[in-house]
Formats: structure tokens, sequence, C-alpha cells
């Protein structure tokens, strides 16, 4: 199954979804183009992503990597991944070199302040919506607000903020969670 | 050179420590290419507002930091740094475990991550809104933003777009820190941004509808009935977006507008293909890869996932018996008979009805095992001796969850008890418990009702199956009833009675009251009902209801006809059709 997928469709499919996936959706549009469209069973489609949102690196292209390889090997692995990134580096770049050309008008750094802070708004919408579904003990709110206070507003190096409260939440998990068969209810 | 590396290098880094997704390296990115005196504060929110306006993974921006630092070739190094080493390791996972989801303690590592995740987006929330929201116009935007992600008013594609529109707007104005202190103007502005909210709404339903009414609406019809939007099907294919200005549009909004200048041929051209490629996949794909999840691998080799009935593939023709629990008798109503008669009208099923016996699901069992029946619908999972059985006879059974109910008691109206646990229930039925002053209620005399012949029954097995084995003695005082309407009646019309029943069939039943059930010996009761009547399918599906039962279809696995019937049934119950009317049966479909 899917491995009927030529490797320059595979390519143009991933390079469509590099193109059209604003907000960085890449796991919606894939599914429309991939699921949908009957190339992959929901059941493959859904272990993939899995794996990309349990490993760390950038979901969007963990999922072109492993979908890729699926299909076509490691050619469809590489191919994939460019075909996602090509485009938006394209469009950045150009705009990088017209921006590094043109003289700095007020517009512009209109534009740029607005998306500014419409992306604090969308990441805010985004942590509000997570935090809510998922802080359900008081511990992890700590957990959460801890990391904040640490990374954001301390600045401290990533690796050791993610190792100390990985472990702190890793084991008051595990804690609740006999906890919780201990006591049903 | 040394640059190069060390861009490299540190993307490497920061992907390898990107636990939660791209965005929560965010701050730690900032640092990094901050105390490397590569950028200033004000030039990374910058390169990050510049990313946001680019399609693709919102990890984009490590190519312009690159660019901006070494050019070209640093660039392709900060990229080769962010991607190269996690898809590496994707890929070789995507060889290595061929299929599977991730295991559990990897799944578990993530989960104990989650928190720490939340706090990671909102330090990068922090970052990268430290001076830079300094504006009134900025903070509306912010707040906007988040409302409508959080509302799901809008996608962050058209989030960002009206964001570029309200910057360039006012960068037009003369100051706009006057201006959004003045309220007048406020307002005509909040009016102006509503109303082009508003137009995208309007706009989108209105091509929707025009292209429904249109000459041309078979196809589509079929395609949003099938799960497509007609949006969906043209974002699919920009290609088929004729001439430059749609494909414009589609480039500039991610999808909507497009469609207006789309070709009629071109939509139905596209469906024709979307149809085609589904159908030669279907057929294509042999049993194995309709399976949804690992889980449910050993029955379900042979599940299907369709949408409508009519799509379930080997259904066989003829008349086939059933039997079984009354559990799930709404299963058996006209709705969904009527349904599968639509769709496959040489598939005609009946209903044995076993006269002598109570109908629940051990004798349902006991037919199928017997023969008289194709395949037979259970309330509880199969038991050893019922295997055991079926081996002497040479086949083995199978079940097939189809759905999740639940078991409810209730009790006379006379009884006036919000809720028992399940420790007091137990206590009722093994005679421990006589008399309802001793849970909270009034002097009388407690009846219970059952329809279960023993302690080994779908439902009392629920809570009693704790109880030692040779204790597993009922109470003497139980009134035995032959099914749920019996029980009903019994307990209407019997002072200080109690009895049980599935929830689908008892939550419709104004001659009874029905009680909330707690866990253990807890007080925090779960009601069965909502207020609005219906059954509580939240507390199914969160698995806080106590006493929550499972719906299988049981075959025979004898490759006969029987079994070809029995696995048609659990494709009819579990396409999308099947389940809209499970759903509305008060059932919780199962989804694997």
């Amino acid at each position: 199954m899917g491995k009927n997928l030529k490797l320059l469709q595979l390519t143009r499919i991933f390079t469509q979804v590099g193109a059209k996936s604003f907000g960085g959706q890449v796991p919606v549009h894939l599914w429309d183009s991939l699921v949908t469209r009957g190339w992959l069973c929901q059941r493959i489609y859904l272990e993939a992503v899995n794996w990309s949102q349990c490993i760390p690196g950038c979901n969007g292209t963990n999922l072109s990597a492993y979908l890729g390889w699926h299909f076509k090997g490691a050619w469809g692995a590489i191919l994939a991944t460019l075909g996602l990134l090509l485009p938006g580096m394209g469009v950045l770049l150009c705009i990088a070199t017209l921006m590094a050309k043109i003289p700095q008008t007020p517009a512009i750094q209109g534009v740029l302040s607005a998306v500014a802070a419409a992306t604090v708004g969308l990441l805010l919408g985004m942590t509000w919506k997570i935090a809510r579904s998922t802080l359900g003990h008081p511990i992890k709110v700590f957990v959460a607000a801890a990391a904040f206070l640490l990374i954001g507003v301390l600045r401290v190096p990533i690796l050791l903020a993610i190792v100390s409260l990985g472990i702190v939440s890793w084991s008051l998990s595990q804690k609740f969670k006999q906890w919780d068969d201990e006591h049903p209810g | 050179m040394n640059t190069l590396v060390d861009l490299f290098l540190t993307f490497a880094y920061l992907a390898l420590v990107s636990v939660g997704g791209g965005v929560t390296i965010l701050p730690e990115m900032e640092r990094q290419v901050v105390s490397h005196q590569w950028l200033t504060h004000q030039d990374f929110v910058e390169i990050f507002a510049l990313s946001q306006l680019a399609p693709g993974p919102n990890m984009l921006l490590v190519f312009l930091i690159g660019y901006r630092i070494a050019s070209f070739p640093g660039a392709i190094a900060a990229g080769l740094g962010m991607f190269t080493p996690t898809s590496c390791l994707l890929a070789g996972l995507a060889h290595f475990t061929k299929e599977g989801h991730p295991p559990k303690w990897v799944a578990q590592f993530h989960t104990a991550l989650i928190p720490i995740t939340v706090g990671l987006l909102a330090a990068a929330a922090w970052t990268i809104g430290q001076g830079m929201i300094d504006e009134f116009y900025q903070i509306i935007i912010c707040g906007g933003a988040a409302l409508a992600i959080i509302k799901n008013w809008a996608n962050p594609a058209l989030v960002i777009v009206l964001a570029v529109m309200i910057g360039v707007g006012q960068a037009f104005l003369p100051d706009t820190a006057q201006i959004f202190a003045d309220i007048p103007t406020l307002i005509i502005l909040t009016l102006l941004f509503s109303l082009v909210i508003a137009l995208f709404v309007v706009l989108s339903k209105k091509i929707r509808n025009a292209l429904l009414q249109d000459a041309f609406a078979p196809p589509l019809k079929q395609a949003m009935e099938g799960g497509f939007s007609p949006l969906m099907i043209v974002r699919d294919r920009p290609t088929a977006a004729k001439g430059t200005i749609p494909l414009l549009l589609l480039l500039l909004t991610g999808q909507s507008l497009a469609l207006l200048w789309t070709s009629r041929a071109a939509i139905t051209r596209i469906w024709a293909e979307t149809t085609t490629a589904i159908a030669q996949s279907l057929q294509a794909e042999s049993n194995g890869c309709r399976v949804p999840s690992t889980a449910a691998k050993d029955y379900l080799t042979y599940l299907q996932v369709c949408n409508a009935m009519q799509d379930v593939l080997n259904v066989p023709k003829g008349q086939f018996f059933y039997g079984g629990t009354m559990g799930a008798a709404a299963l058996r109503s006209n709705s969904f008979l009527k349904e599968i008669r639509l769709a496959h009208p040489d598939f005609q099923l009946r209903y044995l009805d076993p006269m002598s016996i109570p109908p629940d699901s051990t004798t349902g069992i006991r037919m199928l095992l017997n023969g008289e029946l194709s395949f037979s619908e259970s309330q509880r999972p199969l038991r050893a001796i019922e295997y055991q059985q079926a081996q002497e006879w040479g086949f083995t059974l199978k079940q097939i969850p189809v759905a999740k109910t639940g078991a409810a008691f209730y009790t006379h109206p006379g009884i006036n008890l919000l809720g028992l646990s399940l420790e007091q229930l137990k206590g009722i039925y093994t005679g421990k418990i006589t008399n309802w002053s001793e849970v909270g209620g009034p002097d009388i005399a407690i009846v219970p009702v059952s329809q279960d012949i023993d302690a080994n029954g779908s439902t009392l097995s629920l809570f009693l199956q704790d109880v030692p084995r040779n204790k597993q003695k009922l109470a003497g005082n139980i009134q035995h009833v032959r099914d749920t309407t019996a029980a009903v009646r019994k307990v209407a019309t019997t002072p200080g009675a109690i009895g049980f029943g599935t929830q689908v069939l008892v939550v419709h039943q104004h001659s009874i009251r029905l009680i909330g059930l707690a866990k253990g010996s807890s007080r925090q009761f779960i009601q069965p009902m909502t207020t609005e009547g219906q059954v509580n399918r939240a507390a199914l599906a969160n698995g806080s209801y106590p006493l929550i039962q499972q719906i299988f279809v049981v075959l025979r696995q004898d490759g006969t006809l029987d079994e070809v019937a029995g696995v048609a049934y659990a494709n009819l119950l579990l396409s999308n059709k099947g389940k809209t009317l499970m759903e509305k049966a008060g059932y919780l479909p199962m989804t694997f």
C-alpha cells in the first residue's frame, strides 16, 4: 500500500504542502493530501505523527522524513523533506534579499511589528489551549510555571532546565499514577 | 568557515533539545544567537516575524538567521543543523520499526514532558513579546490573535494575513498612538476589522452554496458527503486553479478565495481523479491497511473504515440469525435495520429470541456455540470456558468491540437517593445491606431486582468480581426477572426496589428514579444521565463512569458465511454512518 506512489508524485505532494501550509499546520495539510486522497491509511499516518512528535526536532520535517522513507526509502525521505522546506525557504530568502536592498519604510516596520504581535498572540492562544487540556494536576501547573521561569525569565540553559524538570515531572507522574491506582475515584 | 561549523553545531544542538516541537526552543535559540553576538534581540524578533509570512514548517527562520550571519552558506549550514539530525533519526525509525506506534516508555516520557512544553511555549511568547509589544494596537492584535485561536474563529494563516493588513494600514495613518487613544476612531477601526472577518466568512459560505446549487453539483455534493470540501479539493491541486490570480490568492490566503476563479470543469475533473485514486487504493490495499490501530490488531485484520454503509465490502447475501444481550437492543432498532436494508438489500438479519430463557450475553454465546445463530451480540468479554468449548467443537470464537455503554442503576421513585458507591451496591446484592437507612435513605427494606442469574452475569460481575469465588453468593432476597423491561416494571411497582439495565434502555424510563454511581467507596457520584435526559456519554468517553461495558459482536471463526456475516455486521456498525446512528441511540461508538 502506498508503494505505488511514484517518487515524483511524492515530491510534488510534499512541495505543495510546503507551499501552502501557512501558519505551520503541516500535519493537517499532509492528512488532506495523503490520507483523505487515499495514498496512506489512517493507522500508518497516525503512527508517523506520533513518532514525529515524540522525537525532538521540528515536527513537520520529522514527519516528512518518516513518511518519505516509508514510501520510497532514502531518496523519498530526502526529497520529501527538501520539498517541504524549499518553497518557504525560497520565499524567505527572496524577501530577505529584497529587504536588504530597499530602504526600511514605516509600512514594512508596521507589518513586522503587527505580525510579531500576532504571533505572540498565537503562541499565547496555543499555550492556553494546550495548558487547559493537559495541566489537570496542580503539580503539572507547577512544573509548567517552573519551566517558564527558568527558560523565559532566568534564561537558564535549556538542557539543564529540561533534564532537571523532566526528572521531577517524570517521578511525580509515576507517584500520582500509583496514587490514582490505589485510590480509585 | 568556523562560523559555518559553529552555526551547524548550534542549530543541531537546538534541534536535539526541542522536546515539544520546534516552537519550544525559540527562547533558547534567542539566547544562543544573542550570546554568540550574531544578532540582537530586536533582529531576532524581526526575523521571526518575517518567517511567519512564508509557508511551510515553522522553523524556517533558521535559514534567515543563517543568511543574516553568513549569507547563503550560512543559511545552508543552519538549515542542515536544524533539520538533518532529527530527520535522519526519523527515517531510521521508519526503517527499523516498520509499523507501530512509539513504545509505551517513549510515549510516557513524552507525556511527562508536556507540562514543560507548556512552560516553554509561554516562555517563547514572553521572549518574542519582550521589548516588542509596546503600542496599544499591538496589544489589540495580540489579544485578538489569542482569542481567534482559542475560540477557533480563524486559522493561524488568516490571523497573520489580517495582521499584515493592519500593519500596512497603520503605517499610513498619521500617528498611531493618538488614533488608538481616540475612542471613536478605535470603534470605527474595530468595526472595519470585524467587517473584514465577516466578509471572509460570508464569502466562503456563499461560494459553497453557489457551487452546490449549480449544474455540476452532483459530483461536488458527493465530494462533500465523502468528507471533502470544495476548498480542500482546490487546495490540494493548486495547478487546477485556472490562471495566475487564483494561484496568487492561494499563496496569499492559504486557501479560500482561490475558488472564485476556479473553473467548474477543473473541479469536476479533480473530483473524478480523487474518487478513482481512492477506489484504486481501496482495491490495491489488501485487508491489512485499513486497520487503524495496533492495539486492536488481533481482531481488526478484517475491519474496514468506511463512511457510508454501502461502502462496506464483503457483505454476504441471504438471511442470517443473530441474538444476544438486551443491552444491544437499540442496535437492532428500526433505524439501524432500515439503513442496513437500504445499503445492502440482500443482507437480511433476523433476531432470534430464545423464548424460554433470558435473552442475555451468555445465552447468545451459547446459541452461537450450538450453531443456532450466525453471530451474537455480547455485553461482556468472552470467558475462558467459552473459548474452551469452542475449541472442543473445532473452531475459535472472536469478539469485535463496537461500542461502549454503561450499566445504570435505578430505584423505586419513593427512594430519594443521590447515588450509591460500588461498595454499597456490592453490599446490597450480596445481602450485607438490607435496609435503605444503612446507605442514607428512608427506613424501608431493600428489594434488589436482577436479570443476571448469578454473580457471573454481565452487569453483576462488573462489581462483584473481587469477591472471592467461594463467597460469590447473591443475597437471598433478590427478585429475578427475565429482562430489562421486566426489571423496570418490577422496580417501578415495588417500594424499596433497586434494579439495573443498560443506560440506553433505561434513561427514557420515567416510572423509575435513576441514581448516580461512585467508584470504590467514594461519594463522587457520576450520573448515568445528563440533565437534558440523554445518556451521559462524556463520562463514558473519559472513563469516569464506574460501570462501563463494551458491546461486542461475537462470531465463530470457521470460514463459513456466518463468519463473513458477523464481520460485515460489525463493519456496518463501525462505518461512519453506523457510528452516527449508535451515537444517536446513546452508545459511545468504538474508535480505533
